[in-house]
């Protein structure tokens, strides 16, 4: 039997981590959401985390995605424990956030030997920074940029395919 | 009638300077903390955080603290002197508040570029911070422990320094090129069979999801 592999979604308030899950995960999704009690930009968030799984090509693939809200930060070790991968995410129109996305990036830099990728969501906003620019504002390496669209079920994969190339050795 | 409320209503910032120049008592429950200062003539005379008696050093971190976060009730006690100081301050309080008020506008002006509490530092050059002497001082006493990599949470917790001001001092370090983030090697995957069926797996799901 194959082992179950893990990969953590994480990033801002807003990035599209819930929404990703959901394309990817086509239904069979767990998601915590609750009303904001506070002003971050939209009406429900996620308290605790989302969860899609996946069988890809015999193995299980669960798909976690951690809460953005500050607070719920220690999510984010629980959830990477033995992960195969992180994605991070990062909103291409929201530079306000960008500070935020950096805090976790450098987080999960020196915390954890996970490999991770970033995902750029909202490209298609009229101003937005290139995957590259917002690579370089988090001193990332910029080829582990993917900007993709997380409601797009073709595109959704963009940052795992990325995520399983760098696994692969390809850069 | 007394002077009473909640550090959310009004900041210690805003009161302090108020019961500053009365003799008495300043007391906070802050959450499980029971912090009293006694002030006589202008001047901290000693303070206590759950009986402990505080630090000149350790009075500046507490009261950043509850300006930063402040949270709890309050209320000043007139002409409430202490039994006896077991650590004797005399702090002149008007001082001490200016000290933190510029110290909270400095964190607060660079507050979204400061690091993750839980993220590591390396010490790498800390004679780059020797124009900065708080800075300086600060990276010899951690220089233990930003040799092995430490992060601001531990900083504060091993010298009882305000969390935010640890970040802060690091934030400044690191702009000076004295430490730099403690980044850990990827994992090597051992399966990299695993990685490729996955790969063809989802390529597959793409050509699928694009007919």
């Amino acid at each position: 039997m194959n082992t179950p592999l893990k990969i953590v979604v994480t990033g801002p308030v807003g990035a599209g981590k819930s929404t990703l899950i959901r394309t990817l995960a086509k239904g069979g999704y767990v998601d915590t959401d609750a009303r904001a009690t506070e002003a971050i930009g939209k009406a429900t968030t996620t308290v605790a985390m989302d969860h899609a799984v996946m069988d890809v090509g015999g193995t299980t693939l669960h798909v976690f995605g951690t809460p953005g809200q500050e607070r719920f930060d220690y999510m984010w070790e629980i959830l990477a424990e033995g992960a195969l991968g992180t994605v991070l995410l990062a909103r291409a129109d929201r530079p306000g956030d960008l500070p935020k996305a950096r805090q976790i990036f450098e987080f999960i830099l020196s915390q954890s030997e996970v490999p991770y990728v970033i995902g750029v969501t909202h490209l298609d906003a009229e101003e937005a920074w290139a995957p590259e620019e917002i690579a370089l504002f988090l001193r990332a390496d910029p080829t582990l940029a993917v900007g993709f669209d997380p409601r797009d079920p073709k595109d959704a994969i963009r940052p795992f395919v990325r995520l399983l190339d760098a696994l692969d050795g390809k850069r | 009638m007394a002077i009473f409320g909640d550090l959310k209503d009004i900041g210690v910032l805003d009161i302090f300077p108020i019961i500053a120049p009365q003799n008495g008592r300043f007391v906070v429950e802050d959450g499980g903390r029971h912090l009293i200062f006694y002030l006589r003539g202008g001047r901290l005379v000693c303070a206590y955080v759950n009986d402990t008696p505080l630090s000149p050093a350790g009075v500046e971190e507490v009261f950043l603290e509850l300006a930063r976060n402040g949270r709890g009730r309050f209320r000043f006690e007139m002409n409430q002197a202490p039994s006896q100081c077991n650590a004797a301050l005399n702090l002149p309080a008007d001082e001490l508040l200016l000290r933190v008020a510029t110290l909270k506008d400095e964190i607060e002006y660079v507050e979204k570029a400061l690091p993750h509490p839980r993220a590591e530092f390396l010490l790498v050059n800390p004679e780059k911070a020797k124009g900065e002497p708080e800075l300086y001082l600060f990276l010899q006493h951690a220089w233990p422990h930003l040799a092995r990599g430490a992060s601001a949470e531990v900083l504060s917790r091993e010298f009882d320094m305000a969390l935010d001001r640890v970040r802060y001092l690091l934030y400044k370090a690191r702009l000076l090129g004295a430490v730099r983030l403690r980044v850990r090697e990827r994992k090597a995957l051992e399966t990299p069979g695993l990685v490729r069926r996955m790969l063809a797996f989802f390529q597959r799901r793409s050509r699928q999801a694009s007919v």
